[in-house]
C-alpha cells in the first residue's frame, strides 16, 4: 500500500475499529482463511495487549486483537500489522562472524565456539568483571532468567544489565523506596473507575494507543471525569485534557509538591490513611531518616503555587485547579512513563507522584492508583520481575544485601558467599567500560547503538579492537551490528514459546505458532549452548527448553513477595494472562496489591485493611524530595531545550516498524517539532531543513512548526538509523536509578 | 481537521439502512461488519464537531449505540490547543 500520512492515519482509525470487531490484519494473505489460531501477545509496547496470529501454510498471515485478554480484541495499528514484521525479507539467517571487516557467513559451530572461546579467554586473563550481559525488555522471561542465571552464579559476573535501564530504572527506583517493593499495585482495570486521571510525563495517546482508547472511553462514558495532563508538549494526550499544564521540562518536582501544599492548605489530605499507613522520610546526608508530618508541612510550606507557578512557567491557578481536581475525586489514577524516568531526578520524580496518592489515601483501591506505564512488552515481567539488572537478583532481591546473596544461593545450589557481592556496572558505565575492563559482551535483543544517550561517545567504544562482541538478535540492519564480531541469528516472536510479563503484573504465553527462517535458532537455546561450551555447571543450567526454566522460575517466585507459583504453563496455555500474585493454581490472579481481601500476600487475619508489606514497618513511604534542575540547562549558546521520544507509527529504533512498507513510507524520517512562535524568531518555516547543535553533536532534520511543542522547547523522535538524535543526548544519569536524562538537554536551533 | 473512527452497533435487519443512512454523509467513510452487525465510520472534521457527529450518528434510527475506536488530531494541534 504506497499511501500519504494522512491516508495512513485513516488506515489506522479503520483498523483501530476493525480489529476490535475480529478483523484480523496481514499482507496478501490477509483475504485468507488461517488455518490456525494461535495465542500470544503483541511485540511491541509494554501494554501487552493479547493477540491472536493467524498461521497458513506455516507462515504467520495475520494478526487480531485477543477478545479474552485486557485489550478485549483491539490493537493499534502497529500490532496489528507484525504479520509484515516477522516475514520480513530483512531476517538473520544464519550466523555471522566478522572477518578482514565483513559480517560473513559461518556455521552455528563456527560462531558457538568463537564466542565461547573468547569469553573463557577474558574470564581467565581479567577475571569476571571483564565479562557481560547487555539484554532487553523485549526478551522473553525465560531468556532474561536464564542469561542472568549463566553470568551471576554461573560466571560470578554482575555485569548483567539491560536496555530497561534506559526507560524504567527510575519507575523500579519510585516503588522500591516508596514501597519497598516494584511494580503498580494496581491494573488496567482501575481504568474503568477512575473519575480523575493524572497524566504526567506520558504521551499515552502515541505510545500506549490501546489504553489511550480504554481512558478516552472511560471520559466519554462520564463527562464528569476529569483528565489533567502535565506536559510540555500539546500532544494527542493533552488534548482531551480538561486542564493542561505545559511546564517547562524538568520542573515538575516543584510542580508536585506545590499540588501536595495546595492539598494541605486546602484540607483535602487524608489524615486518617496518612496517619496509619504513612511514614514520612527524607534523606540526610546520603542516609534515610525518619520525619513528621510537620517536618513534611514545613518542607512543603516553601513549595506555594506562586513559586511553583514561576519555576514551571503555567500559572498557579492550575497548580491549584489540579491538586483540587486530584485530591476531590472520589478516584484518582496518575499514569506516567518516560517523561518522569529519564531524567536525573527520575526516582524522585516518582515518589513526588506516589506521595499525592498517598497524602490523600487514593491509592489501592478500585480506580484509585499510582501507575508507571511501560514502553516494552517484557521489561517488567522479564527484566524487573527475574532480577536482569546489575544491582538485582530475582524477585525484587539486592545483590548488596547479603541475605539475599544467601537466599540465592540456597535457591540455586550454590556454596554460601559464593555470589559476588559487588553490584556490577550497569548500562552506560558497562559501554563506557567496553573495551578497557570490559573486555566481552553479549547482547540479546536490543539496539543500543541507536538507543544510548550520547551514543557517539559509546560506539567509539564499540569500535575498539580491544572487545569482543556476540548479538544474538532477528533482524540484519539492526545499527548495532555494525560493531558485532559475532552475530546468532534468533527465532523472534511467536517462533519460539515463552513468558511477556506487561506492565500491570500481567504473565501471558506466547505460544510458538511458525518455524524460524533459515538456521535461526531460539534464543534459549542460543544461551544454553553459549553457556555449555564456556563450562558453566551442568547443574545450573539443567534445562531443555523454555518450560524447563519457567518450572524453575515459577518454584522460585514462591519464595518471594512476587509469588506466581500458581501460573503453571498448562493454565497459562488455557487463559490469556494472569496477575501476580498468583500464589496457588486456583488463585484467580491479583487486581489490587497491598489490600486484605485483594492481595494474598496480606494475610487475611491482618489488623489493618492497607500493609506495605515491603517496607519493615508495614508503612508506605512520603519522601520530603526538593526541586532540582536538569543536568543541562539552556544557556546563551544553546538557548533550546531539546526532549526526545516516540511516534504512534514507529516503535522504538524502527528496527521492526520500519520493515512494514505503510509505515515506512507514512513516516520515513525524523523530523523536529518547533514552536511557531520560536520558528518565526529564526526565520524557519515548516518543511526546512533546521540544524540542532548540542554539546555532543549535530543534526539536520526537517522542521515541523506548530504549537505542540512550548516556546523555547524542540521535540525530535529517535527511531531514525539515519539520523540518531541520541547523537545529541545527554548520559547524565539519575543518581539512584542509574538512568540517563534523554528528556532534557540543551540545544541551538537555526535553519540549515 | 481530526480523523476519528466510531462503531455503530444496530441490529441485522437494520444494518442495510443505517448503512444507507450513513453512507449519505460526505465526510465519513462506511464499512459495513455482519458479525456482530454494526458499521465502522472514519470521519474527517474538526475535533470540535465530533461530539455532535457521534450525536449524530446516535440519533439514525436503527442505531442502538455508538463507540469511539480512534482519535487523532495533529493537524489541528498547530492552530489551536487544549481548551
Amino acid at each position: 500500500m504506497g499511501c500519504t500520512r494522512r491516508e495512513f492515519i485513516k488506515y489506522s482509525a479503520a483498523m483501530a475499529a476493525l480489529t476490535f470487531l475480529g478483523y484480523g490484519c496481514g499482507r496478501k494473505e490477509a483475504e485468507a482463511t488461517p488455518d490456525t489460531w494461535v495465542k500470544g501477545v503483541c511485540r511491541f509496547c509494554g501494554t501487552g495487549c493479547g493477540v491472536m496470529v493467524g498461521v497458513r501454510n506455516g507462515k504467520v498471515a495475520m494478526v487480531k486483537g485477543d477478545p479474552n485478554n485486557h485489550n478485549k480484541g483491539m490493537l493499534c495499528l502497529k500490532g496489528a500489522l507484525l504479520a509484515s514484521v516477522i516475514n520480513s525479507p530483512d531476517r538473520l539467517t544464519t550466523p555471522l562472524i566478522r572477518k578482514g571487516g565483513t559480517l560473513v557467513k559461518a556455521t552455528w559451530e563456527e560462531a558457538l565456539d568463537l564466542t565461547a572461546t573468547r569469553f573463557k579467554q577474558t574470564l581467565e586473563q581479567f577475571g569476571p568483571k571483564a565479562v557481560a550481559y547487555y539484554g532487553s525488555g523485549q526478551a522473553l522471561t525465560e531468556e532474561s532468567y536464564l542469561a542472568n542465571k549463566i553470568f551471576k552464579a554461573g560466571l560470578k559476573s554482575n555485569n548483567v544489565d539491560g536496555n530497561p535501564r534506559l526507560c524504567m530504572a527510575s519507575a523500579v527506583g519510585g516503588y522500591v523506596s516508596t514501597f519497598g517493593k516494584d511494580e503498580p499495585m494496581g491494573s488496567y482495570e482501575d481504568m474503568d473507575s477512575a473519575n480523575c486521571f493524572f497524566i504526567i510525563g506520558s504521551n499515552t495517546s502515541e505510545c500506549h494507543p490501546i489504553l489511550f482508547r480504554r481512558l478516552a472511553a472511560r471520559k466519554q462514558s462520564d463527562p464528569s471525569v476529569k483528565i489533567i495532563v502535565v506536559d510540555p508538549r500539546l500532544t494527542n494526550t493533552a488534548r482531551i485534557a480538561d486542564l493542561h499544564l505545559p511546564v517547562v521540562p524538568g520542573t515538575d518536582l516543584a510542580l508536585m509538591n506545590a499540588m501536595a501544599h495546595v492539598i494541605f492548605n486546602e484540607e483535602l489530605d487524608d489524615s486518617k490513611f496518612h496517619g496509619k499507613y504513612v511514614s514520612f522520610k527524607a534523606m540526610v546526608d546520603g542516609k534515610p531518616v525518619e520525619k513528621s508530618l510537620e517536618d513534611y508541612r514545613t518542607f512543603l510550606a516553601d513549595y506555594t503555587p506562586e513559586k511553583a507557578a514561576a519555576i514551571c512557567s503555567v500559572p498557579a491557578e492550575s497548580i491549584v485547579q489540579a491538586a483540587k481536581l486530584f485530591a476531590n475525586s472520589s478516584a484518582t489514577m496518575s499514569l506516567w512513563c518516560m517523561g518522569l524516568n529519564q531524567r536525573i531526578q527520575g526516582v524522585w520524580a516518582n515518589n513526588l507522584v506516589h506521595n499525592l496518592h498517598l497524602i490523600t489515601g487514593k491509592i489501592c483501591k478500585p480506580g484509585s492508583t499510582s501507575f508507571s506505564l511501560t514502553g516494552q512488552p517484557n521489561a517488567c515481567g522479564g527484566v524487573r520481575d527475574t532480577g536482569s539488572l546489575a544491582h538485582l537478583l530475582p524477585g525484587g532481591r539486592l545483590i548488596a544485601n547479603q541475605e539475599h546473596r544467601n537466599q540465592m544461593e540456597e535457591i540455586w545450589g550454590l556454596p554460601k558467599d559464593s555470589l559476588n557481592p559487588a553490584p556490577g556496572l550497569f548500562t552506560t558505565a558497562m559501554f563506557a567500560a567496553l573495551g578497557d575492563t570490559v573486555r566481552a559482551m553479549l547482547v540479546l535483543c536490543t539496539n543500543p547503538a541507536q538507543s544510548l544517550p550520547n551514543v557517539k561517545k559509546y560506539t567509539a567504544n564499540l569500535k575498539k579492537s580491544t572487545k569482543f562482541l556476540a548479538i544474538i538478535e532477528a533482524f540484519a540492519d539492526a545499527e548495532t551490528l555494525k560493531y558485532a564480531d559475532v552475530v546468532f541469528p534468533a527465532a523472534f516472536w511467536c517462533e519460539r514459546e515463552g513468558v511477556y510479563g506487561s506492565g500491570e503484573r500481567r504473565y501471558c504465553l506466547i505460544e510458538k505458532a511458525v518455524a524460524s527462517p533459515g538456521e535461526a535458532r531460539p534464543s534459549v537455546n542460543i544461551l544454553l549452548d553459549l553457556a555449555t561450551r564456556m563450562g558453566v555447571d551442568p547443574k545450573l543450567i539443567p534445562f531443555k527448553n523454555s518450560a524447563d526454566i519457567w518450572e524453575e522460575w515459577r518454584e522460585i517466585s514462591a519464595k518471594s513477595a512476587y509469588n506466581f507459583k500458581g501460573m503453571t504453563r498448562e493454565r497459562l496455555r488455557k487463559t490469556s494472562g494472569l496477575l501476580w500474585p498468583c500464589p496457588t493454581e486456583d488463585h484467580p490472579g491479583t487486581k489490587i496489591r497491598y489490600s486484605r481481601g485483594d492481595d494474598p500476600m496480606v494475610p487475611a487475619d491482618h489488623p489493618d485493611k492497607y500493609f506495605f508489606y515491603g517496607n519493615p514497618n508495614g508503612r508506605a513511604n512520603v519522601w520530603l524530595r526538593p526541586h532540582k534542575p536538569a543536568a543541562e540547562l539552556p544557556d546563551a549558546e544553546y538557548p533550546f531545550i531539546l526532549t526526545t521520544g516516540r511516534v504512534i507509527d514507529q516503535w522504538h529504533t524502527g528496527t521492526m516498524t520500519n520493515k512494514v512498507p505503510e509505515i515506512r513510507k507514512a513516516f520515513p524520517a525524523a523530523f523536529v517539532e518547533v514552536n511557531q512562535e520560536d520558528a518565526k524568531r529564526l526565520g524557519i518555516a515548516n518543511g526546512d531543513n533546521v540544524r540542532l547543535d548540542t554539546r555532543r553533536g549535530s543534526l539536520v532534520l526537517s522542521a515541523r512548526v506548530g504549537e505542540v511543542c512550548r516556546p523555547g522547547l524542540v521535540f525530535a523522535p529517535f527511531y531514525d538509523a539515519q539520523k540518531l538524535v541520541n547523537e545529541l543526548t545527554v548520559d547524565a544519569v539519575d543518581e539512584a536509578s542509574k538512568q540517563p536524562e534523554f528528556k532534557i538537554c540543551a540545544v541551538r536551533v537555526s535553519k540549515a | 481537521m481530526a480523523i476519528a473512527s466510531f462503531i455503530i452497533h444496530t441490529t441485522r435487519q437494520d444494518l442495510a439502512g443505517v448503512k444507507a443512512s450513513l453512507s449519505q454523509r460526505r465526510d465519513a467513510t462506511i464499512l459495513p461488519w455482519e458479525s456482530p452487525p454494526c458499521l465502522v465510520a472514519v470521519i474527517e472534521r474538526p475535533s470540535k464537531e465530533l461530539e455532535r457527529v457521534e450525536r449524530e450518528f446516535k440519533a439514525t434510527p436503527g442505531v442502538l449505540s455508538v463507540a469511539t475506536a480512534y482519535l487523532n488530531i495533529e493537524d489541528e494541534l498547530g492552530g489551536e490547543g487544549a481548551k
